[in-house]
């Protein structure tokens, strides 16, 4: 039999989770380990659920609490637009921002944003939690030891011009065939990119050279498309122009 | 509701609605009893392989399990045409999913878990994944005993090849008019094999009582095919076989024949007749269960220097994947429509159904029309385009009169549906098809295509119905045809109420069927429900009426050439204000003393096909098509031609369809199909590796039609009466979609300027100029 634990208090969680001897797992959303539970893909008996730790629902200027639902990312509007283009409306309705980052999907697409604001993470280690800049420990996919969690994120919500495209093969609801984030940084541009390999590609750059920032990113062919069509998608977006003008 | 409006052609309320929006419907998966097992299945996770050993030990160990069972120890095949697919493999695998041992346990996980268990060694071989690798010379076989399979008679497997029918036109003198043409095309189109999608999935249940009685419930579109081949390969006697249908959740051809009833009943059986639950999984249903068929054809055509045509060649190869199922007869049902409604005097069709290590494929909405439409209509542009005709005018000048005959040379009477008139009203909606407008980099383009569909039925397909009344006067329709979703049984309320001249609400009707109280009906197939059981159930209204008119000359001491009935009453004509209700004669006539003369109202009705024959094996000449749906499409685009992405804008739907009884119903079903069609043309299709193991069994990578993806629909119907329908109706549940892939190909081919031909059209096709082509 399963056992579903719901913790309160990091406390609460330190002690169940000292008393485990089977492996376990963090349930947030619930959509991706509810649909591989059904295809007998989740192998763990002891889920804890981490919504109702303190802070996980935080929605303050300092901080979004990991457990934070998509539906309810407004600002800034890059963050927002890019979680508006996952799954569909009924699954953003449980699909966390944390859920999203730490996920095996491969196309985590609300890291691109993350990234691009340059946010903080937080994650809860070793009975505490510590705050660390994302992209120190997203490489590919998110480094977590066994037993850390993510419950916050923290980051400048000021607007900054980007531009946004989220290519599929059919309609708007679909795995990207290839998300493009282009955003006006201090320094430069950041680029970032889900779908188009088989992880999130993202990079910084100083100017807008079309064949530099084409030739940085690898395409896979795959079901969804052939990694010269995924280039030909990105180049048509890159030759738009760079994001200069605030939207 | 307006009261004394007709209740035939009026937007009567689904009979079916209320119960299905609040989740009250009961459907097959619903339907457990007390006792029952359940079950899982080991599945084949190569396409094509010998089965070398099946090791079942460490499986059946496990708590709550009964049984496990493999394909040895069912000897029987079954089918439908053709007897060529094992209960479960034996000895080889011949697709990706194929059921391989069935665990029986008492609850579904514990059956799952031991299926984990269930070691299995394969010594695998090369699979053939496309129809053109199975017709090689030297293709290896994947049925190497095909020709000591049963079949029925119409089915024409050719011996020593991966060809379980063979399908044979030959009109006229090919040779001469493609010697005569001013003009000539050839033209190439290919279709993926993919599913149904059905909401509810598939699912049976079997019991075997003390008694002998077969106890089935099944999520069928066909109980009464069922319980015949139950009977033919189990050997057992059909009056002890009781298949129960309650709601069904769509089937679009997929549940018709046999589906998991052969399962069910072979495990049970194999557990003493304990009741068994077989149920699938959407990614089982998918892939274990069979989906459509996939196409390779190649269409000439031969027309002289006005665009008239001469002549046509055809050669359409079906993919059916590892079983023929229905396939065998859709191949044979594409042969038989194979010009698309034009007038041919001279074609030569050779129509294939072929076998591939894909899984396989049974009936699917438009029942091979939708693939060899799409194969006609290609090349019907690509002529245009020669000749430099618009493509309006070169199908209203081809289009198929009275008096012309088909592809089989039976002979089009009064009841043919009127094409040109479909086609004006299309081209009404869309004006000049040629016009190609460039709007801010994108293109908008236009086509309009034509469509036709008779259904392909045993000569003998038949209904019936039977009438019984209430104490109020209210009567019971029961009939043996099946609900799926497409309004049959509103449609059958409205005629039966027109027929009584009664309100609807004094019409009930049984939404579910049990093959041993229900009138035996072939199946909710072929788009013939309301024609055919609708023939039945006026036909007994009519009986009906005849009894309580016999019952009121009685009463009223009046002939009954001079009594009339309406509102539910029987009057005389000379004094409408002296009469009897439906409800004094209903359940006999009770005089004041008490006695009763005449008894119940019973009615009956029955239908069945008339004057159908068998096709000639070497020429195709015969009279196997009932009645054609016909109808024209129309479809408006916008491509970017630089990604390849585009918008579907307008889809136009015109066909005659005889006699509207239900407007909403079938403006619906209309829809419906468009939508299906699009889908099934942009989206869909089973992808796989070079192993033949498909890779988009579930509903994330195998994409269908959301609402909100839709284009404006428009739709249009005439109203040329069949003559043998009911008020003059004939089918139109499935000949909206036929036309789709079509319509939707030369639309975007005129955008791009080159033939789009390869479905799915994904955006990838459309913006690398030489992607497939
Ligand atoms: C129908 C559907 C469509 C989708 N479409 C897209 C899409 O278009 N683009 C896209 O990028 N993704 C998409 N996804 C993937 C989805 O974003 C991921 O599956 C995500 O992991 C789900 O978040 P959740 O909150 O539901 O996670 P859960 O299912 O609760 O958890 C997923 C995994 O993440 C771990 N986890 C969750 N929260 C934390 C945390 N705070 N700290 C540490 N580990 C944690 C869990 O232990 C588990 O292993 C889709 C998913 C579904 C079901």
């Amino acid at each position: 039999m399963n056992k579903l634990f719901r913790p309160q208090t990091y406390e609460e969680l330190t002690s169940i989770l000292e008393s485990q001897t089977e492996k376990y797992l963090y349930y947030s959303g619930g959509t991706e380990v509810m649909s591989d539970y059904r295809q007998g893909k989740i192998k763990e008996k002891q889920w804890i659920d981490i919504k109702h730790l303190p802070g996980m629902m935080e929605q303050s200027p300092e901080t979004i609490g990991a457990c934070v639902f998509l539906n309810q990312l407004t600002q800034p509007a890059m963050l927002a637009e890019v979680a508006q283009g996952i799954a569909d409306h009924t699954i953003r309705n449980h699909l966390t921002i944390g859920g999203n980052v730490c996920g095996k999907l491969p196309f985590r697409e609300i890291v691109l944003p993350l990234l691009a604001l340059d946010a903080e993470i937080s994650i809860f280690s070793d009975g505490e939690i510590i705050r660390v800049p994302l992209k120190e420990r997203f490489d590919k996919f998110l480094k977590l030891q066994p037993g850390e969690l993510v419950t916050g994120f923290h980051f400048d919500r000021t607007e900054r011009p980007y531009h946004y495209k989220r290519h599929t093969i059919t309609g708007s609801i679909d795995y990207p065939l290839m998300t493009y984030l282009a955003v006006r940084t201090e320094q430069g541009y950041f680029v970032g990119l889900s779908g188009y390999g088989s992880i999130p590609q993202f990079a910084w750059f100083e100017n807008w050279d079309v064949e530099e920032i084409l030739n940085s990113f690898k395409a896979v062919s795959n079901d969804r498309g052939s990694a010269d069509y995924r280039k030909k998608l990105l180049e048509i977006e890159l030759e738009k122009g760079a994001p200069n003008e605030a939207v | 509701m307006e009261v004394n409006q007709s209740p035939l052609g009026r937007n009567e309320r689904r009979v079916d609605a209320d119960v299905k929006v609040t989740g009250q419907a009961v459907f097959t998966g619903d339907m457990y009893v007390s006792g029952m097992l359940h079950t899982a299945f080991k599945r084949s996770p190569h396409a094509f392989a010998k089965i070398v050993r099946i090791d079942t030990s460490e499986a059946s160990k496990l708590p709550g399990v009964k049984r496990i069972v493999t394909g040895e120890e069912f000897p029987t095949n079954l089918g439908l045409y053709m007897g060529d697919k094992p209960v479960m493999a034996r000895g080889v695998v011949r697709h990706y999913g194929e059921h391989v041992a069935a665990v029986i346990a008492d609850t579904k996980k514990q059956a799952e878990a031991a299926v984990n268990l269930i070691k299995v060694e394969y010594e695998i071989k090369k699979p053939i994944l496309s129809v053109s690798d199975a017709l090689q010379a030297d293709a290896e076989l994947i049925h190497p005993d095909i020709m000591s399979y049963a079949t029925i008679p119409a089915i024409i497997p050719q011996e020593g090849t991966n060809v379980p029918n063979l399908t044979k036109i030959r009109k006229g003198d090919i040779d001469k008019a493609f010697g005569e043409a001013a003009h000539t095309v050839k033209s190439s189109v290919s279709i993926p094999i993919g599913d149904h999608v059905a909401m509810e999935r598939r699912a049976a249940t079997c019991r075997i009582t003390a008694d002998g009685d077969v106890h089935i419930t099944s999520s069928t579109q066909a109980p009464f095919v069922v319980k015949s081949l139950l009977g033919i390969f189990f050997n057992i006697p059909p009056g002890k076989i009781i298949v129960d249908t309650p709601f069904v959740g769509g089937g679009f051809g997929g549940k018709a024949g046999l589906q998991l009833e052969g399962l069910a009943y072979a495990l049970s059986k194999s557990v003493g007749g304990r009741p068994v639950m077989v149920e699938n999984s959407r990614e089982d249903d998918m892939v274990t269960s069979p989906g459509h068929m996939g196409l390779e054809a190649t269409v000439e055509l031969a027309a002289d220097s006005q665009g008239k045509l001469l002549g046509l060649r055809g050669e359409y190869n079906y993919n059916s994947g590892a079983y023929a199922d229905y396939a065998v007869n859709i191949s044979r049902a594409g042969a038989i429509a194979g010009t698309g409604p034009y007038r041919v005097d001279n074609v030569h069709i050779d129509s294939r159904c072929v076998y591939t290590n894909l899984p396989f494929s049974t009936a699917f909405r438009g029942f091979g029309h939708i693939e060899m439409i799409f194969a006609v209509e290609r090349a019907m542009s690509e002529l245009a385009n020669k000749i430099g005709l618009d493509p309006y005018e070169i199908r209203h000048k081809n289009a198929i009169q009275p008096g012309d005959t088909t592809p089989v040379q039976s002979l089009l009477g009064r009841s043919t549906g009127n094409l040109r008139g479909c086609l004006d009203l299309v081209k009404n909606e869309l004006g000049d098809i040629t016009e190609v407008e460039q709007v801010d980099g994108k293109i908008r383009a236009k086509s309009i295509v034509s469509f036709w569909k008779a259904p392909a039925m045993p000569t003998n397909t038949d209904a019936g119905a039977i009438l019984t009344f209430n104490i109020d006067g209210s009567c019971n329709i029961n009939t043996g045809i099946i609900e799926i979703g497409q309004g049959t049984k509103t449609g059958l309320v409205q005629l039966v109420a027109e027929t009584l001249r009664v309100e609807t609400d004094m019409v009930h009707v049984e939404i579910g069927v049990r093959t041993r109280t229900s009138p035996t009906d072939w199946a909710t197939a072929a788009s013939r429900a309301l024609m055919m059981a609708g023939s039945a159930a006026v036909e007994a209204a009519q009986d009906a009426l005849d009894q309580m008119y016999d019952t009121a000359e009685a009463v009223l001491k009046v002939p009954k050439r001079l009594l009339d009935h309406g509102g539910g009453r029987i009057f005389e004509k000379d004094h409408p204000d002296i009469g009897l209700s439906f409800a004094e004669i209903a359940l006999g006539y009770v005089y004041p003393d008490g006695n009763t003369i005449k008894g119940q109202i019973i009615g009956r009705g029955r239908y069945v096909a008339h004057k159908l024959t068998g096709i000639d094996p070497d020429t195709g000449q015969g009279h196997p098509d009932l009645e054609w749906t016909i109808g024209s499409h129309g479809i408006q685009v916008l491509v970017d031609p630089n990604t390849g992405i585009f918008e579907i804008e307008r889809a136009i739907c015109a066909m005659d369809v005889g006699k509207v009884v239900n407007p909403d119903l079938a403006r619906g079903q209309v829809i419906g199909s468009m939508s299906m069609g699009i889908g099934y043309t942009i989206y869909e299709g089973f992808k796989f590796n070079s192993r033949g193991q498909i890779t988009n069994e579930n509903l994330r990578d195998h994409k269908i039609m959301r609402y909100g993806q839709q284009p404006k629909y428009d739709v249009f119907f005439l109203e040329t009466p069949q003559l043998d329908g009911p008020y003059g109706l004939r089918g139109l549940g499935e000949p909206g979609i036929t036309g789709m892939p079509a319509a939707i190909s030369n639309a975007l081919s005129r955008a791009l300027g080159r033939p789009i031909r390869h479905i799915p059209f994904t955006p990838e096709k459309l913006a690398m100029e030489d992607h497939h082509e």
